[in-house]
């Protein structure tokens, strides 16, 4: 790496902490003030979250959410694959299956919260159960819509190499699909710790959730605020390590994208 | 190069085609005649080319051969027994390397990928022995989208060398590199061909490159194809792409394909 392009990183990171540093500060002076209804200043938002980071709601609270969040995301993630690759790899089963995708995955997701409750209570199935459906749509989506885009000329190299339909679709189709499957990952990522949060708002005792609606019930204004930064922190690492995996995992897509270093 | 001279060939068939017919199905419904009659034999030890106006059903026509595809009527022989399916000893190189390379596998993996099967030492054994034949031994680490079109088909070859075939299929394998690339590919294959002893069927479109590797050229006829002509080159080999191309005779044969396609 050039001294040059060395001088441009550090210039983002600065320029990227200045605007954090302005509009944290603002808030901070607003805060203090009073002039806005029930915002904390920044500072005590802070130590609230490490109250919570520290104390015993980070077991009550946010390791169950955590948990629950990749345990859906995780069941919801693999279904999606494995239905995607065979529906895009076994074109005929396609006919049978479409209209019946098409409907579920029109039904906006939230609604389905009651359903569960109605069905499973208030338990930790019920909250993993619909965080699983939410992760299940995009992932199978981009995993049919990968697998059928799959080079044809591939698929006759690895049969005329002496491979029989399952070996092509364990050694060609599934490496040639995950740059999709993981877009789709991407997108459920997002949406499992939409319903995360969703499903801990309702017959609940326990999740950042929770955390959330009890603190405001009760007033505790800071508290609140301190779990949704701590909800927002959450993403950002589940983000993070998502990228770690699929660098590792699709880095021969992304080199020869030339996306390798971005 | 090698001094193999054309004709050298046992006479035993390799590979055979009778009567071999395709259709396939259009959207509207209809279909279309892609492969009409075809029949024609390629002997132990020798190079064959395949020659057609474009749209001639060439790719069809090589998908039946290396039983990727079931014809609809007719025979195909490879080694004296009927083919149904894809073949042990039989290899194909495709026109698109860049779609027919796995590009999440480096360049050794790809050559390796038909010896899957074999124990770890023999296949990296052969896999060098393939790279060695093709020229290309010392990039097995690198990734094929790293290398240039003409190194890719050669990964191609290389590939198709590996499984040690007796008999290569090439589906208009220099179509897409430069044209100082395609001589130099031109003449590996050649030398690759001779050194190894295998049997060639080569389809492609352009005629000086037919003549120029071949033993004989058949020539096919419009949709629904079938061999309208077969013209045995009688030129001295080893080829050379400079006094070969300018022999007289040479130009003559170029004419005559030129009229039997013309005329087709």
């Amino acid at each position: 790496m050039t001294q040059r392009l060395i001088d441009r990183q550090v210039v983002r990171l600065l320029a990227g902490l200045l605007t954090m540093a302005i509009v944290l500060g603002v808030w901070e002076q607003a805060g203090r003030s009073g002039s806005v209804a029930f915002l904390p200043p920044v500072s005590e938002v802070a130590r609230e979250v490490w109250t919570i980071l520290s104390g015993p709601d980070l077991t009550n609270d946010v390791l169950p959410s955590v948990g629950r969040a990749l345990a859906g995301y995780l069941i919801g993630g693999m279904a999606g694959c494995l239905c995607g690759v065979l529906l895009g790899y076994f074109r005929r089963l396609e006919p049978w299956v479409r209209p019946s995708l098409e409907f579920l995955r029109a039904i906006p997701l939230p609604v389905l919260l009651p359903i569960a409750v109605a069905a499973m209570g208030g338990t930790n199935t019920m909250r993993i159960s619909l965080i699983v459906a939410g992760a299940f749509w995009p992932v199978v989506l981009n995993a049919e819509q990968g697998t059928r885009s799959v080079d044809p000329r591939l698929i006759d190299s690895a049969r005329m190499s002496g491979a029989s339909t399952f070996e092509a679709l364990r050694l060609v189709v599934w490496p040639a699909t995950l740059p999709f499957i993981f877009a789709g990952l991407r997108t459920a990522l997002g949406i499992a710790l939409v319903l995360m949060v969703v499903s801990e708002m309702i017959a609940s005792t326990s999740g950042l959730g929770y955390l959330v609606l009890q603190s405001q019930r009760l007033y505790a204004m800071s508290q609140m605020f301190a779990a949704v930064v701590i909800l927002g922190l959450l993403g950002y690492g589940f983000s993070l390590l998502f990228n770690v995996v699929e660098r590792r995992t699709i880095s021969w897509y992304h080199q020869q994208k030339g996306l390798a270093d971005v | 190069m090698s001094d193999k001279q054309p004709g050298s060939m046992s006479g035993a068939v390799a590979f055979e085609a009778r009567g071999v017919a395709k259709s396939y199905p259009r959207k509207d419904g209809s279909t279309t005649q892609a492969v009409g009659d075809l029949t024609f034999a390629l002997h132990k030890g020798e190079f064959v080319s395949i020659v057609g106006p474009s749209g001639c059903g060439k790719t069809t026509l090589l998908r039946c051969l290396s039983g990727l595809m079931p014809a609809d009527a007719g025979e195909i022989r490879y080694a004296g027994k009927p083919v149904s399916g894809v073949v042990a000893g039989l290899s194909v190189v495709f026109q698109e390397y860049n779609r027919s390379l796995f590009p999440w596998l480096s360049v050794g993996q790809n050559v390796a990928f038909p010896l899957r099967k074999l124990p770890r030492e023999e296949s990296h054994r052969r896999v060098y022995e393939a790279l060695l034949q093709v020229g290309l031994a010392d990039v097995p680490a690198q990734y094929p989208w790293q290398l240039s079109g003409g190194m890719q088909q050669r990964v191609s070859i290389a590939r198709a060398l590996a499984s040690q075939p007796d008999c290569l299929l090439m589906d208009e394998p220099f179509a897409s590199v430069d044209a100082q690339t395609r001589e130099s590919l031109e003449d590996k294959t050649l030398e690759i061909w001779a050194k190894l002893s295998l049997s060639v069927l080569l389809v492609t479109h352009d005629i000086d490159e037919a003549i120029y590797l071949s033993d004989r050229v058949l020539v096919l006829s419009r949709r629904p194809s079938r061999v309208i002509g077969e013209v045995t080159i009688d030129l001295p080999r080893p080829r050379s792409q400079v006094e070969t191309r300018a022999m007289s005779t040479f130009q003559a044969y170029r004419r005559d394909i030129h009229e039997l396609i013309r005329d087709s």
